[in-house]
């Protein structure tokens, strides 16, 4: 079963020519709806996020900053992120939206969230927009989750770093956060030593792989170097920043991924969620067709059903890469752990 | 206190940013310290395909103007956001102990602290920033 949300009107938060536009919802749901899944999906209400929810993550002033500057018309506000007069209420909706989903898989105790807003989130800062992104949506969720209790990991598979949600929790030992993305690319951040803060050392999981790197690669990474580390941690909730900008035919990086690659992520996922505990973020993604057929092949995966995809690819760069940015992890951590504790390495 | 040793300053190829990079090889000359120019490269100029190679020659142009030795000075692309890369300079070993940056680059802003990067990286730096106007050029030497 497939819980998700009323469909939401983005057209507000807008800006000729950029590629983060309202488009992008309308290739998600034509995702959804490529797996026919009929009555199997769910549709709560959106909701706004309240300024506690969102001040869990996000620093008052920049709540108040945020929604002053929108008040006033919007702009630009950096080199790459907007925003207008309706994007304030719009990132409010996205962000409690994401919360309404995941009181409701909470309350039946089954399916797969699906949380498709935005403006997207994971780039967004404590108290700086960034990267398109103005509150960080699964940031919000996971906080929301931890603030009940849980243990929560954030699967973080955009092409880019998500180094507003790595910057949050960097210091939380109840949130783990898992990235495979290229590098070097936008922002910059996410190389293999950021292994989380003294408060929470080895709960940062970053997986920087080159230009060119195909399905197989950001899988063996994912499964060889984090999912110990998974294991080890035990999370109660997973939580998915699902980019799609990974897709070879997008045009905001180099990787290779396929819809088919998407797919085989998601299974490796399911693998260590428990059920009706995994919800699924959109954050990028921005070759519409490339979006469509990636969220059919990611939510196929985790709902059992089998819809046609691309082939998954294979033999790209970075396998070498794999066992040198465990090794890199590795040394880190131990590094920090003698450091930080007198811990023999 | 001694002078500042390494200079960051931002450079988007704006006209603000001639007039920060020109302030920078002012101070450099004056304390001896070598400059380093960042162009942030952002999500919009990969994905539109701008053109910046000929920012490095923009670059070396004012700093022979400025009669600036040019081995004093490093050009760098680095991906993030301005105000990330600049902070990120204060990081790096070895760090950078001064931060130079103009009002306002290529983006619009409204004066307030949201969206001008010249701001948040006055708030946010571990070491001194100097944000340069428009009109504050170096004078001819």
């Amino acid at each position: 079963m497939l819980i998700t949300h009323e469909l939401l009107d983005s057209t507000g938060h807008a800006d000729p020519g950029h590629p983060e536009r309202p488009a992008r919802l309308a290739a998600v749901w034509e995702g959804v709806e490529d797996l026919h899944l009929g009555t199997d999906v769910v549709r709560v209400p959106a909701r706004s996020a309240t300024r506690p929810e969102l001040a869990r993550v996000h620093e008052p002033v920049y709540l108040d900053e945020l929604g002053a500057f929108c008040f006033e018309g919007g702009g630009d506000l950096d080199a790459d992120t907007y925003a207008t007069f309706d994007s304030w209420p719009l990132a409010q909706l996205a962000a409690g939206t994401g919360l309404a989903v995941l009181d409701e898989m909470h309350r039946r105790g089954e399916g797969v969230g699906f949380i498709a807003v935005r403006p997207p989130g994971h780039h967004a800062l404590r108290d700086r927009a960034m990267g398109f992104c103005l509150v960080n949506n699964v940031a919000v969720g996971a906080a929301a989750l931890r603030s009940a209790g849980e243990r929560v990991v954030v699967i973080d598979w955009d092409v880019h770093h998500g180094n507003g949600t790595q910057a949050i929790f960097w210091n939380d030992p109840d949130v783990l956060y898992v990235s495979a993305h290229e590098w070097p690319l936008f922002p910059g951040s996410g190389v293999a030593a950021e292994i989380g803060g003294l408060g929470a050392i080895d709960r940062t999981v970053n997986l920087p792989l080159p230009a060119g790197a195909t399905g197989d690669v950001v899988l063996r990474a994912f499964e060889e170097i984090a999912g110990p580390v998974i294991a080890d941690f035990d999370p109660t909730w997973t939580l998915v920043s699902a980019g799609f900008d990974g897709h070879r035919d997008d045009p905001m990086a180099d990787f290779l991924l396929t819809s088919g690659d998407f797919a085989r992520l998601a299974q490796w996922v399911t693998g260590f969620s428990r059920p009706g505990r995994l919800a699924v973020y959109l954050e990028g993604g921005y070759d519409l067709e490339a979006l469509r057929h990636s969220v059919t092949g990611t939510l196929g995966a985790l709902l059992d059903a089998s819809p046609a995809l691309e082939e998954i690819s294979q033999g790209g760069t970075g396998v070498d890469q794999v066992a040198r940015i465990r090794a890199e992890r590795h040394a880190t951590v131990e590094m920090v752990r003698a450091q930080a504790f007198g811990e023999a390495p | 206190m001694s002078g500042p040793t390494r200079i960051a300053v931002g450079y988007d190829g704006s006209a603000n940013a001639d007039a920060a990079l020109e302030f920078a090889l002012m101070m450099a000359s004056s304390c001896g310290a070598q400059v380093l120019v960042l162009h942030a490269t952002g999500l919009l100029e990969r994905y539109e395909h701008r053109d910046v190679t000929a920012l490095p020659d923009q670059v070396a142009k004012i700093v022979a103007v400025a009669d600036f030795p040019p081995e004093r000075v490093h050009f760098a692309f680095d991906d993030g956001d301005p105000c990330t890369t600049l902070l990120r300079a204060a990081e790096l070993d070895p760090p950078a102990d001064l931060i130079i940056v103009g009002t306002r680059g290529h983006a619009t802003h409204s004066g307030r602290l949201l969206g001008s990067t010249s701001l948040e990286v006055a708030e946010h730096s571990p070491v001194p920033v100097v944000i340069v106007p428009l009109q504050e050029r170096a004078p001819a030497s």
